[in-house]
């Protein structure tokens, strides 16, 4: 009896499971890249996904059977246009694999709610990267990369490549949403730009640089950031970051990397103005270098790394707080940790107190390495 | 009830504290965790007063034999009373439970399945915890609960690098208006009480359940909230299941994302607290009632009582709105707190009474 019991229970467990409604996995489209348009009434999805049917394909990038394909859908919301693609493609829409999300340059506006087909989804990926493009997006999901289309795994790496280096501030969907929250509603995403490219790494002869960044703030595309801003930014907000940079010293060159990266701040209220002062380390070595002896030249090579942090985080700082009022560098929660009871005098004028704000920006760098080989 | 057939005092606490933690982590629309520090507070003060209001339970554990709740032979009809309404209260827990499980689950994985299905696969499961009994379930409990401080300890070393501790900040309260209420809401949570007002008779060692439920849930809870304030900051109050989009995030190398077993564990947890409710039915009526015909028929038709409740309410929510607000009161667990000890009150003096004469 207890055995028909268990039987019976066990029977019933294993028969239901096939009442779930489900999708067959040739039946997805799984999400790839998410490339997002916008013109003056209609938003286009540009989908890159993993194409199941071609899964026979010679190699990963057989032309005749291209396990990454792209369709477009158009519709008055990113929802809508990607149930367009879903139409068109004639598979269901599976967003959990997408690994970046493209805007153009017209549809960097309402990014709360453009990101929301993602973010509210069970099935996106809250670490997919976000990022812009000063075109179309669809134009970067069509430049072919000879090892393919432009492939996400790709981007991905050029776009960690660039934070390594210093040049952006890589962000992530649901890092997104956390600096769309924060009191005056700001990020700032990577910019991704066309070039004339050698036909050796491409098969249209276009490919992708990082040339600095997008401010969005207040629900709107408010501004550019050159890419030494932008490396300003990820100084500002990195926690033991990279950065490289290259030198003249007298005639010689030294290329040098910037690493344990930190910021302090300290804020204050001086006769109703807000003052932030920010305290930059880091710790320096030698990349690559002519210099005839890197020892003798280390004070000066100190100096120059002072002053082009002081100046990339100054710039930064000026372009989002000075001009916009735009904390992208999550310099609320800073503020209050430090200061509750200041926090509760400016939470309320938060952004015109950032904009009258008085900054300060000390840096400080040391080297003690030197490499193995000089001159 | 069976002393051989009782569980220890770790198991019985490790359920309940998975059963806490359950709750906090599925939350019914509306109910919302905010970012900000005055939530810890809130989670303190609210087991403060959970542990003010086993006060009663302690004091009957000290003086009546385990398993003789609302069993007093004279007064039948006010010990009829005080067990229905304790009934009902049990009912209006398992309702609770399916339907945060139900809205969990239909909010993320399982988005595209009907309710009714939901709700026969818990029964099947359900049924099935029952038949095996309240050690089994226990133990189960058990190694879900593993699971759950596994998966946690898994989230925090995967968020290790995410983690920016600047967005704490040195505050108790941040609005001295919302507090009580939120304190009040946080303490509705812990229907626990009912199902160990219940059971103690079935546990050994109950009077260490209670310190360790409660210390292991709270401390478990504080985590989730210290994962979720220094993870999504602002972000946090925007968040319908804060510990699932957490999960989402973690990315471990060799499981991508762990997110299904976050899923895995509560759909678990809903079974063993709904288990829990159900031995709670049984033992309140085999406290009441001689036949057991009669208590199995009670503790059978508890099953689908509860679980068509959910339903009910799960296709019209306008129904529970007013149980759902009555219970944010906390008036429900102060009753549950109280009722035993009311029950069993006049017994105790007369005996007392009786001793000193």
């Amino acid at each position: 009896m207890k055995k028909a019991r268990i039987a019976f229970l066990a029977a019933a467990v294993l028969t239901l499971s096939g009442c779930v409604p489900h999708t067959e996995l040739d039946k997805l489209a799984i999400a790839e890249m998410v490339g997002i348009d916008r013109d003056a009434d209609s938003c286009t999805v540009t989908l890159q996904y993993f194409n199941t049917d071609a899964s026979g394909g010679v190699t990963a990038v057989d032309s005749s059977l291209p396990n990454a394909v792209t369709a477009k859908g158009r519709g008055r919301t990113v929802e809508a246009a990607l149930e367009a693609v879903s139409y068109i493609s004639g598979k269901e829409v599976m967003l959990g694999a997408a690994e970046m999300i493209v805007f153009g340059s017209g549809a960097a506006d309402s990014l709360h709610d453009r990101l929301s087909f993602a973010a509210s989804h069970y099935t996106g990926n809250p670490r997919c990267y976000v990022a812009f493009t000063d075109g179309k997006a669809a134009d970067i999901l069509n430049v072919k990369f000879t090892e393919g289309n432009a492939s996400v795994d790709k981007l991905e790496g050029m776009m960690r490549n660039a934070e390594a280096l210093g040049l952006c501030r890589t962000l992530r969907l649901y890092e997104a949403m956390e600096m769309l929250s924060e009191p005056t509603e700001s990020l700032v995403m990577p910019m991704m730009t066309l070039y004339e490219a050698n036909s050796d790494y491409t098969e249209n002869g276009t490919s992708i640089t990082f040339t600095g960044g997008a401010l969005c703030t207040g629900g709107r595309l408010a501004d550019k950031l050159t890419v030494g801003e932008m490396s300003g930014v990820h100084i500002l907000t990195t926690r033991g970051g990279t950065c490289e940079m290259t030198f003249a010293v007298g005639s010689e060159d030294a290329r040098v990397m910037l690493y344990g990266i930190s910021a302090k701040l300290t804020p204050g209220l001086s006769e109703d103005t807000l003052t932030l002062r920010f305290d930059l380390s880091a710790d320096c070595k030698y990349v690559g270098t002519s210099l005839t002896d890197p020892y003798r030249s280390r004070d000066k090579l100190r100096e120059l790394c002072e002053q082009e942090m002081t100046a990339r985080a100054t710039s930064a700082l000026s372009k989002a707080l000075t001009t916009h009022g735009a904390d992208i560098f999550g310099l609320s929660y800073k503020i209050r940790a430090n200061s509750p009871a200041l926090w509760q005098q400016i939470e309320g004028e938060y952004r015109d107190k950032l904009k009258a704000a008085d900054i300060e920006v000390q840096t400080r760098v040391s080297i003690e390495r030197f490499g193995t080989v000089h001159g | 009830m069976n002393r051989e057939t009782s569980v220890g005092a770790l198991e019985f606490a490790a359920a309940l504290a998975l059963t806490r933690v359950f709750s906090e982590a599925t939350s019914l629309p509306g109910e919302y965790v905010t970012y900000g520090m005055q939530r810890f507070t809130v989670i303190i003060v609210s087991f403060l007063l959970t542990a003010v209001s086993y006060i009663p339970l302690y004091f009957l554990l000290r003086n009546i034999p385990s398993g003789v709740l609302f069993s007093g032979k004279r007064g039948k009809a006010l010990h009829g009373f005080t067990a229905a309404l304790f009934g009902v209260l049990l009912l209006t827990g398992a309702a609770d439970t399916g339907l945060r499980a139900h809205y969990y689950a239909s909010s993320t994985v399982f988005d595209s399945a009907p309710s009714w299905y939901f709700y026969i696969f818990i029964g099947v499961a359900l049924t099935f915890a029952i038949v095996k009994g309240i050690g089994a379930v226990s133990r189960t409990s058990l190694i879900v609960f593993a699971a759950l401080v596994m998966l946690l300890v898994l989230m925090t070393a995967a968020l290790a690098g995410e983690i920016k501790p600047d967005r704490l900040y040195p505050a108790l309260i941040d609005d001295a208006q919302t507090f009580p209420q939120e304190v009040i809401r946080e303490f509705s949570l812990n229907g626990e009480l009912l199902i160990f007002a219940a059971l103690y008779g079935s546990v050994r060692g109950e009077k260490r359940v209670i310190p360790l439920y409660l210390g292991i849930s709270c401390a478990m809870i504080l985590v989730m909230t210290l994962l979720y304030n220094t993870v999504f900051g602002y972000l946090t109050s925007k968040l319908d299941y804060p510990f699932y989009t957490l999960s989402s995030v973690s990315d471990i190398t060799l499981l991508h994302r762990i997110n299904g077993i976050d899923v895995t564990i509560w759909v678990m947890a809903a079974i063993v607290k709904l288990a829990l409710y159900t031995f709670a039915v049984r033992a309140l009526a085999q406290s009441r009632l001689r036949s057991t015909a009669a208590v199995n028929i009670i503790t059978a038709g508890f099953v689908p009582g509860a679980l068509g409740l959910s339903w009910v309410f799960t296709k019209r929510p306008e129904l529970f709105a007013p149980i759902k607000a009555l219970c944010e009161t906390g008036l429900p667990l102060v009753i549950a707190a109280l009722l035993p000890l009311a029950d069993a009150l006049p017994a105790i003096l007369r005996k007392k009474r009786s001793e000193r004469i």
